[in-house]
């Protein structure tokens, strides 16, 4: 029987070429990108290509899963703190008008 | 627009790193934080209907710093684009290391503006385009022994060569099973096509567009045959997940369904 693995989260390996090499790429003048400078796309992945090998080690998953959760809650932690300043300013308004 | 402001290496911050392009929200124009890359203020820049998320940067591109610097990067451009998904129901994401510089005696802020400006319809018809949509990567990996078992359980043709092989002396008998391995062979090339063509079919009925990518490299005990991106609608992402757990299964396969990411592959 085979397993099935689901998951909402992606791995640095799931995420190299798809952040590296994709996504819209502009060609204007104003721009300095990727594909402009393709040295530097290749530096870049240069220096991570080792990774798809790292992430086989059980250390380097947990690395990239805490990385990831610390991300993920100052951004949930920015988002609440977005929240509560518009739920005090929409008290305040109430007040202001009663 | 905020003005430049010097970076800690002492390089002044002329140019705008932009990570993406969101609806414009006349509500929400808020900072999303110090959660871009090496921890710069990620702010919205917004001219006519389209916002463009960016941080201030030197009019350079981000390279060395070493593995971990590179990884955190590509992790937190990640972050960024994830947030601006929830924040705003849709991002069109930049490739890494789209900057903007200053240029003709014009700020950066202004080039950005000037540039917002003139595709604004078409930036915003792209965003238009992929609003409630996310992207997803689907693999899908093979257990080459068991895959053969089947084979030859399954294969008339493998049955009646070893039935053959079993009658002849045992020189005769080595090239036999020669001609086993070569039907083997040929069974297991049909058999990967098939589950391509399989999986294929299944992920594009539940997907607004799948594109196919380059299968990795795997392992003698797990083979990847499958790597598809699939741009899903997040009403049919069900449909997807239940396709991906039919398909995990059938005996010897792996099933890897990642996402919803941002539509990296589908701009």
């Amino acid at each position: 029987m085979g397993s099935s693995v689901l998951r909402p989260e992606a791995t640095l390996v799931d995420l190299l070429d798809r952040v590296l090499d994709r996504g819209l790429v502009i060609h204007a003048d104003i721009m300095i990108t990727l594909a402009g400078i393709p040295l530097v796309g290749l530096n870049l992945r240069a220096q991570l290509a080792g990774m798809e090998t790292m992430m086989a080690d059980p250390a380097m998953r947990e690395w990239d899963a805490r990385v990831r959760a610390r991300a993920s809650m100052r951004a949930e932690a920015k988002l609440q703190a977005q929240a509560d300043e518009l739920t005090v300013e929409t008290e305040m308004e109430e007040a202001a008008v009663a | 627009m905020t003005g430049t402001r010097p970076r800690e290496d002492g390089r002044q911050s002329v140019a705008r790193y932009v990570y993406g392009i969101v609806p414009a929200d006349e509500t929400d124009r808020n900072d999303l934080g110090d959660i871009g890359l090496d921890g710069s203020r990620v702010r919205v820049v917004t001219q006519g209907r389209v916002s463009a998320l960016v941080h201030d940067c030197a009019a350079q591109p981000y390279d060395g710093g070493g593995e971990s610097v590179a990884a955190a990067r590509v992790l937190a451009q990640h972050e960024v684009l994830l947030l601006a998904m929830r924040r705003w129901g849709v991002v069109l994401p930049m490739t890494f290391n789209t900057i903007v510089a200053p240029s003709d005696g014009r700020s950066a802020d202004d080039s950005l503006l000037h540039w917002l400006a003139d595709e604004n319809v078409s930036l915003r018809a792209r965003v238009d385009a992929l609003v409630g949509k996310a992207e997803f990567g689907l693999q899908v990996f093979y257990v080459p022994a068991a895959f053969l078992r089947r084979i030859a359980e399954e294969s008339a043709e493998v049955r009646r060569l070893e039935e053959e092989a079993k009658t002849k002396t045992a020189g005769l008998a080595y090239f036999t099973r020669q001609e086993i391995n070569k039907v083997l062979r040929k069974e297991l090339d049909e058999g990967i096509r098939d589950l391509v063509t399989t999986v294929y079919t299944g992920a594009r009925a539940c997907s607004d567009r799948v594109t196919i990518e380059k299968v990795k490299r795997g392992t003698d005990e797990l083979m990847m045959a499958v790597n598809l991106s699939c741009l899903v609608a997040l009403v049919r992402a069900d449909d997807l997940q239940a396709f991906a757990v039919e398909m995990s299964g059938r005996d010897g396969l792996t099933v890897r369904l990642v996402g919803p990411l941002p539509p990296y592959s589908f701009c």
